[in-house]
């Protein structure tokens, strides 16, 4: 207990000093970018489901305000292409290999860890001992 | 320990035996029947071979002569390099700096994740449409920017870029979220001590945190690798029928064009089979290379 | 010991049961096609191409929806766009037993497998039952199998392809609008004009559809009688024609007419190409008319939104000729047409409703509304009423008055693996990789091998 209060001590003097450091200001801009790249792809996607077919190609960054601003890609997607029941194709295809891989992967899980530590069960083991345990078959 | 096995035998059966059937039926029965069509004669899909290839190994000569099998394998090579680099690269940099910081790890954790969740199709025409020749995004910046002819893409001398950059940029939340899980397991203590005894931030990533992280990253490579042999759906999406002139296959979708396109059935089996043999052996190099330590 | 036993057989019989009822989960999703006569009303699978993006999709809906009113049966519809996939499931359907009871498909090649098998009933068969069935089309028209010369689809709706002009490029680059005596060297020149102004001559993606390049350089040359022989190698007459026809599509891209991304774009991209007015010539079929006006529409499904102005921007043509075929004679006539599979036949409840539902779809009522400007084999085709359609249909209607013969398209003979090495292998061979010579001779080997 009192090596660990010493090391919090430790650690809290530096800390308000090391607030802004400029590395970690790097650190954050990095991640940031990286975080933009990855939504905004979506966001672009989702901006453009609103606007006719070739306005898409015309004004790709634009947002849909205006004469821009159109919704009959979603009323073609739920009338005319019917992506409702394909949304309910796509759950219940999840549900099923959801509960099928669980029930499967978690039935043959466990044996192997009966077997060779047979005194404990499977939930005391950890990591190492698991991924041994299952190498091991 | 041999006593407790005999008493549990019977369970442990009852506990193996659905998975495995389950497994036979879909994967070790489709996966042997495969290797017995790459010798047969298939018309069509959904018939069965009647009669062997005549000579029975054919399929396989083809293949060596085929320069699209070549070049499929070519490219499938600087995808995994690629992968490797790219992806778990990326993944394990972005894992470090996240790992390093107090705050929005949990958000940029999700936000990562994005792209693995989003279908590889919607992927495939988000990404046409930055690529578009004509007023494709990237191209409607550079005419901002003033330039006067656009670039094609997705022509000969670009293809494999452009190919390479979507796939890879989809893949890396997934190493992310594993080598961060990784990285967690990782005892603050070591962390601490280290900091006492005067190491800096860099030192302690070399010797404290990559060498703990050794087991996952093997994970990861050999996920990349396996992966690189199997990826279709993006490459496919934008580069259908290894368009421009062939030189954009990779086994993945070389296979499935044999198979579905030119209807070639069996040498599409005989592709399969290669793929596989080809997915053992690297998975196997990369295990010794990244053998695996305890710590 | 004994209480991780009672959960072990638990577990297991939870698993076995819940595998069962996934498997039989599975089973009612493909089986929701099929059964159904318990309750009075029979369900009857149709599989059409009258899907997604097609002009027709609308009016294939709303037409089955109003027959499922009259007549109190259900449709299960799993229609899906025409292309080389859609070709693909139906035939593996018909191989593994789960075909449709009624199918909307080509009556050329592809169909010779199943009709070979004997999985679809021909009309003479179905006359036989039923006198009245398809007694409103004539035929002569209708188009025969190539297996055994009789008839077993019932047409809807015609085709033909011809060459689309954007006349604003035309216009731009001092071209006239090509009439019926265009030649394939007054072509060239208007080419090297547009050219010259600055536009892209001609709009295709060489690398994803060179159909129909493909169709017109070989018709070229050949004549009328003999453009639908498969040459039997590169050395006798229609060979060689096939040959010079690659030759031609190697030079236009030579004299760099097509558009610079044409080996990588998709036809999507070439066809905005020519509707935003960069390219003047689109060889395309009928079914682009109605492409062509969605696209000068605000709201592709809304006609009200049509910008008139800029569609008067766009006319249909016929394609250069050569001293073997002349410009007017076109590639078209009546490919497609509903099947009813023996499925459906053996089953006397489905077998009435089929035959209900063709009659239905091929009615004189119902025809018209799907061939609109296109030809039909109705014995008493419907005045045309020019108030109903649009500028370009009317520019059609009038260029196929002046049609001087609508003959099949080859490559509906000559399909599936035959094309690879002149289809897939077109970019090598305009970049000169590989000789027309070599991808002509290895494609009619894969025809004689069959």
């Amino acid at each position: 207990m009192k090596q660990k209060e010493m090391t919090k001590s430790f650690q809290s003097r530096p800390a308000r000093k090391k607030r802004w450091k400029p590395s970690v200001a790097l650190v954050y801009l990095f991640l940031i970018f990286w975080a933009m790249t990855t939504v905004y792809p979506i966001i672009w996607v989702f901006q453009n489901s609103f606007k006719a077919k070739d306005k898409i190609l015309s004004n790709s960054f634009s947002l849909p305000v205006g004469n821009l601003y159109t919704t009959a890609n979603y009323r073609k997607a739920f009338q005319n292409l019917d992506i409702f029941s394909a949304y309910k194709n796509s759950v219940f295809i999840s549900c099923v290999v959801c509960a099928g891989v669980v029930l499967l992967a978690g039935l043959a899980a466990l044996p192997p860890l009966f077997r060779c530590i047979p005194w404990k069960l499977p939930g005391e083991l950890s990591i190492p001992e698991t991924g041994g345990c299952l190498c091991s078959l | 320990m041999d006593a407790n096995i005999y008493k549990n035998k019977k369970p442990l059966i009852l506990f193996l035996f659905p998975a495995f059937v389950f497994m036979a039926v879909y994967l070790y029965y489709p996966f042997f029947k495969n290797i017995l069509d790459s010798f047969m004669q298939i018309k069509q899909l959904g018939v069965s071979g009647e009669e062997f290839n005549t000579p029975w190994y054919t399929n396989y000569v083809e293949m060596i002569h085929d320069q699209n099998v070549w070049t499929s394998l070519k490219n499938t090579l600087i995808m995994m390099v690629v992968t490797l680099v790219g992806q778990v690269g990326i993944a394990l940099i972005l894992a470090l700096m996240v790992d390093n910081i107090t705050k929005g790890a949990k958000l940029f954790r999700t936000l990562y994740f994005f792209p693995i969740v989003v279908s590889a199709t919607a992927l495939g025409l988000l990404f046409n449409l930055i690529f578009l020749y004509d007023k494709g995004m990237l191209n409607q910046f550079l005419e901002v920017l003033g330039r006067k002819t656009l670039i094609d893409w997705k022509g000969e001398h670009l293809a494999l870029f452009t190919m390479m950059l979507p796939v890879m940029w989809q893949y890396v939340g997934f190493y992310f979220v594993i080598i961060i899980t990784g990285l967690n397991n990782i005892p603050e203590e070591l962390y601490e001590a280290a900091s006492i005894d005067g190491a800096t931030k860099l030192q302690r990533i070399r010797y404290i945190t990559l060498p703990m992280a050794h087991n996952v990253l093997c994970t990861c490579a050999v996920l990349a690798v396996t992966g690189a042999l199997k990826v279709f759906d993006l490459p496919w999406i934008m580069f259908p029928k290894g368009m421009p002139l062939k030189s954009t296959f990779l086994t993945g979708t070389y296979m499935y064009y044999q198979t579905m396109e030119v209807k070639n059935v069996d040498y599409g089996a005989a592709l399969a089979v290669m793929i596989v043999i080809l997915g053992v052996v690297l998975s196997k190099v990369v295990n010794t290379i990244f053998k695996e330590k305890d710590y | 010991m004994k209480l991780k036993k009672i959960t072990a057989l638990l577990l297991t019989c939870t698993m076995a049961f819940s595998m069962a009822a996934c498997g039989s989960k599975k089973e009612v999703a493909t089986e929701t096609k099929g059964a159904g006569s318990t309750t009075g009303s029979v369900e009857l699978e149709v599989v059409t191409t009258f899907a997604g993006n097609d002009g027709n999709a609308q009016n294939y809906k709303a037409s089955y929806e109003a027959w499922e009113r009259e007549t109190g049966n259900t449709v299960v519809d799993m229609s899906a766009t025409s292309d080389d996939s859609f070709k693909t499931r139906v035939v593996t359907d018909f191989e593994t037993g789960s075909e449709p009871d009624v199918l909307f498909f080509f009556n050329g090649a592809d169909a010779n497998d199943f009709i070979k098998a004997g999985k679809v009933i021909s009309i003479e068969d179905i006359r036989a039952e039923y006198p009245e069935y398809a007694s409103n089309m004539d035929d002569g028209r209708i188009p025969a199998s190539m297996v055994d010369d009789k008839a077993y689809a019932v047409p809807v709706n015609g085709y033909w392809e011809a060459m689309f002009v954007n006349t604003e490029v035309l216009d731009a680059a001092g071209v006239e609008v090509p009439g019926a005596d265009y030649t394939w060297d007054a072509f060239l020149a208007d080419c090297e004009k547009i050219k010259d102004a600055g536009y892209t001559p001609i709009a295709a993606a060489l690398g994803n559809i060179p159909h129909y390049w493909w169709e017109f350089a070989i018709f070229n040359h050949t004549t009328v009688e003999d453009h639908l022989t498969v040459p039997a190698s590169i050395e006798d007459e229609i060979g060689k024609g096939w040959v010079a026809g690659m030759e031609d599509i190697k030079s236009l891209y030579e004299s760099g007419y097509f558009p610079d991304n044409t080996l990588s774009a998709t036809d999507d991209e070439t066809f905005a190409m020519f509707v935003d007015g960069k390219a003047a010539f689109l060889i395309d079929g009928s079914w682009k008319v109605g492409g062509i006006v969605s696209a000068c529409q605000s709201d592709p499904d809304d006609a009200a939104t049509l910008d008139t102005d800029k569609l008067a921007n766009f006319d249909v043509t016929y394609v250069p000729g050569s001293d073997t075929r002349k410009a007017t004679d076109l590639i078209g006539g009546l490919s497609m047409g509903y099947y009813i599979t023996k499925k459906a036949w053996d089953d006397p409840a489905k077998r009435e409703a089929a035959v209900s539902f063709v009659s239905y779809m091929t009615s004189d009522e119902v025809v018209p509304i799907f061939a609109q400007h296109t030809a039909s084999a109705l014995k008493n085709a419907p005045e045309v009423d020019e108030e109903a359609f649009n500028a370009l249909q009317i520019k059609a209607m009038s260029m196929m008055a002046g049609c001087t013969s609508l003959t099949g398209a080859v490559q509906d003979v000559f399909n599936g693996e035959c094309r690879v090495s002149t289809f897939d292998g077109m970019p090598e061979i305009v970049t000169g990789n590989v000789s027309a010579a070599d991808a002509v001779q290895e494609g009619l080997d894969v025809y004689a091998a069959q």
